[in-house]
């Protein structure tokens, strides 16, 4: 990595932008809106997003580089940026660009842990599978507990769950569950002890959480719930399923810093493409979101050359150019030839964007219980604690130990994964994942992950996949699928 | 050959003087031989006891120190101008409406602990109640902090740009200097690549950013196509024109130096020569090494102002 050659790039690429300004050329009357890549600004905006995220520039000097380079446009152009929008927060608006994780010979920076063999520590994943109906006053629905998971930051339950209506009323939202469901369950434990239970969710899916944190040495816990029959759930017991070898699988991978984020940047788009759509019977209109990712795509490659965090002759760039070219974005300054060989996996789902009629059919509901600890690389731990399908959507529940500090810089964790995850079915077909949602506690992530397309419910076997810089990591799951009453 | 600088790097810059409104009325400030001058405020440093005590502070005295603070901030070569083509007009007004917009403006009190004690203590009291999270707390607190450097840096430089043209070359050339003199300190000190490291993308994209229109105007070729880079060494660089076509290039290396001693004092292009360094400094006669072509061997060059240079930039004649 060059850092020198990174700042210089970005400090040059300004004297660029303020030449053009100061020689009529600028494009927009609004150049430091730095969210907006058409602008001078924004263009300089997202290069420095992408320097800052592989680590090659300090966010504070691309801070100072942009705010010098908004006074100058403004006093070239009469105009007045309010300071706040030279703050780094404002700068960092529309972060595209996942964080990298520490490269190895970043001083200051821990490196990325070796890849494990499969051992995830203490911790303690369980799937259940427990449905657990509740009624209360007139509505009545259900809960279904996917996993319990006992980490490092406490232990919790992942849980799906739904209502139904009573006649005239639309479905019951978060403000009735919270109160509720926390309710309807009672957990124990081999000692006699007894939890708290404390629900936080979005949509139809959270976590309950047990206070106080499970002492260590437990043999099991009991969940019991009026009128159904108590639960025990068995802890430090190992998964059968993983016993002949069968666990996930690491192969070793020897990606750039610059090629990994490219890569999950390439994810994003493809997961973007199928809200905005691909179709070239669609109009520019629709297609105008992917257009704005791209922006400056060709800056950020060659920004990510100069910092020598990319190599020269790296098929991702042409990768890009060719996937850009597959979903008719055009715009985008990728200067390498559209490479001839994509990932099995975007071709998978770019085939899928392109039938006439790839959604027609929504997936419907069901559950996956799932307790699937990956192992440790790149500095970070996953585990699966379930899936399940609703409102036509399929989420994947995920815990992340070891993401990256994220220094409030910009839209936090939705952009902050710097892996790719995907997920293949029994057909054959891949879908990818992204982050739909975020909770944070004591270091710990649990992400909702959204599929696209959703899977189907009658799959009974899925691999899902998680590619970062030094590993992948690959697991055979079968679907026990359960589905509401 | 080899250049050995027989003078400050001013030598070559007559004085300036602007109008800055003070009080009541407008006062001249000036500047000279690297030296900025207050001739209507005596004894700025009673001044600015009067003020810590509460007395208001002149405009002047503002600038001035201002100018002080920002003699080495590269900052104000990325927003300085890049020639006399490169209009800025910013008047006081203009600064005045920021200073309104800040919030009336701030006091200097000279440290940087004390500046951020003055701000805390003008902190809402809802920014830091204590039902709002830590995290959320320090992510606003931050926030704040950053948003008064912002506006303390615009409005600084706002009052820099508002003395003119003159002024601006000339505080390009202080801080060129400077970074050409901390450099040579550094390397002395035996620490100088990583001083010269961190200042060297600011000080190339400077140099590129002044050295681009120069080479437009000498051979008609597209700033883009000009690589600049930081010479270091007793010689004065080196000027070759390699490629064709859209591989064109002009590669320059020439000393941070010269964006003080030649660009600053007007001297970047005299009579269809680039003038690459200054063999006797001085002002209005000064001589000159001059390239009529890259590649070429540069040639001594008697060079005189001719006098019509506009605000108070010098109009060098062969």
């Amino acid at each position: 990595m060059n850092r020198e050659r990174a700042e210089t790039f970005l400090r040059l690429l300004a004297e660029t932008e303020l030449r053009a300004a100061y020689e009529g050329a600028f494009v927009s009357n609004a150049p430091w809106l730095g969210d907006s890549p058409g602008t001078n600004l924004g263009r300089l905006a997202r290069v420095s997003q992408a320097l800052t995220a592989v680590h090659a520039l300090d966010p504070a000097v691309a801070q100072y580089v942009l705010a010098d380079l908004a006074i100058a446009l403004s006093v070239r152009q009469h105009s007045d940026p309010s300071p706040v929008l030279l703050t780094r927060p404002a700068m960092a608006r529309g972060r595209l660009y996942a964080r990298a994780w520490p490269g190895p010979g970043d001083p200051g920076l821990a490196g990325p842990g070796a890849v494990g063999r499969g051992s995830v520590g203490p911790d303690c994943y369980v799937p259940l599978g427990l449905t657990v109906p509740f009624r209360h006053e007139d509505v009545s629905g259900e809960v279904n507990l996917l996993s319990y998971a006992h980490t490092s930051s406490g232990a919790r339950f992942t849980v799906a769950w739904r209502t139904r209506k009573p006649v005239g009323q639309g479905l019951m939202g978060q403000h009735f569950a919270g109160p509720v469901i926390p309710r309807l369950l009672t957990v124990s434990d081999d000692r006699g002890g007894g939890y708290q239970l404390e629900f936080g969710f979005t949509d139809w899916a959270g976590q309950i959480r047990l206070r106080p944190d499970p002492p260590d040495g437990l043999r099991w816990l009991q969940l019991s719930a009026p009128g159904q029959k108590p639960v025990r759930i068995r802890l430090g017991e190992p998964d059968p399923r993983w016993a002949d070898g069968g666990g996930p699988r690491v192969t070793p991978t020897d990606l750039s810093t610059g090629e990994q984020m490219l890569t999950v940047f390439a994810d994003r788009l493809l997961m973007a493409a199928g809200e905005h759509g691909p179709d070239l019977r669609q109009t520019a209109y629709f297609r105008g979101p992917l257009h704005l990712m791209t922006a400056g795509l060709g800056d950020v490659v060659a920004a990510l050359e100069a910092a020598e965090v990319l190599p020269p002759r790296s098929r991702v760039p042409g990768q890009l150019a060719a996937l850009c070219a597959s979903l008719s974005i055009t715009g985008h300054g990728l200067t390498a030839p559209p490479g001839p060989e994509l990932p099995e996996r975007w071709l998978s789902l770019l085939s899928h964007y392109q039938r006439r009629k790839p959604d027609m059919a929504p997936a419907r509901e069901g559950h996956v219980p799932l307790a699937v600890a990956l192992p440790e690389f790149d500095g970070m731990r996953l585990a699966l604690l379930g899936l399940h399908n609703a409102d036509g959507q399929t989420i994947m529940h995920l815990l992340v130990n070891g993401l990256p500090e994220d220094d409030g810089t910009g839209p936090p964790l939705l952009e902050n994964l710097p892996v790719s995850v995907w997920v293949r079915d029994s057909g054959g077909r891949w879908h990818v994942a992204g982050v739909e949602g975020v909770q944070v506690a004591d270091g710990e992530r649990w992400l909702r992950m959204k599929l696209r397309p959703a899977l189907a419910r009658s799959t009974p076997w899925i691999e899902v996949l998680v590619a970062g810089r030094s590993a992948e990591v690959c697991a055979t799951l079968p679907l026990d699928w359960g589905y509401p009453a | 050959m080899t250049v050995i600088p027989d003078a400050d790097w001013f030598a070559c810059l007559p004085g300036c003087e602007a109008r800055v409104p003070c009080g009541q009325g407008t006062h001249a400030v000036r500047w000279e031989a690297g030296s900025l001058l207050l001739p209507e405020h005596p004894d700025a440093e009673a001044e600015l006891v009067l003020a810590a005590l509460g007395g208001e502070k002149a405009r002047c005295v503002e600038v001035a120190q201002a100018w002080a603070r920002h003699t080495d901030d590269l900052s104000v070569l990325a927003i300085g101008p890049r020639g006399p083509a490169d209009d800025i007009v910013v008047g006081w007004d203009d600064v005045a409406a920021v200073q309104q917009g800040a919030g009336g403006g701030f006091a200097f009190t000279g440290s940087a602990a004390s500046r951020q004690a003055a701000w805390r203590s003008a902190l809402p009291a809802a920014g830091l109640h204590p039902s709002v999270p830590a995290g959320v707390q320090r992510r606003r607190l931050r926030a704040q902090e950053e948003l008064e450097l912002v506006r303390r840096r615009r409005t600084d430089m706002l009052s820099l740009l508002a003395l003119g043209y003159g002024f601006q070359v000339r505080l390009a050339g202080h801080v060129a200097a400077a970074h050409s003199e901390g450099a040579h300190a550094a390397a002395r000190a035996g620490s100088g690549e990583v001083a010269a490291g961190r200042a060297r993308p600011a000080l190339v994209a400077a140099m590129a950013g002044r050295l681009g229109p120069v080479a437009e105007q000498w051979l008609g070729i597209d700033p883009d196509q000009v690589v600049v880079s930081l010479h270091a060494g007793p010689d004065w660089g080196s000027v070759e024109l390699t490629g064709r076509g859209e591989q064109r290039r002009l590669q320059v290396a020439l000393p941070t130096l010269w964006l003080a001693r030649v660009w600053a004092a007007g001297l970047a292009l005299v009579d269809r020569h680039l003038v690459v360094a200054v063999a006797r400094a001085g002002w209005p006669d000064a001589r000159v090494l001059g390239l009529r072509a890259p590649g070429a061997e540069p040639e001594p060059l008697e060079v005189h102002d001719g006098g019509g240079g506009a605000d108070h930039a010098p109009h060098w004649e062969v």
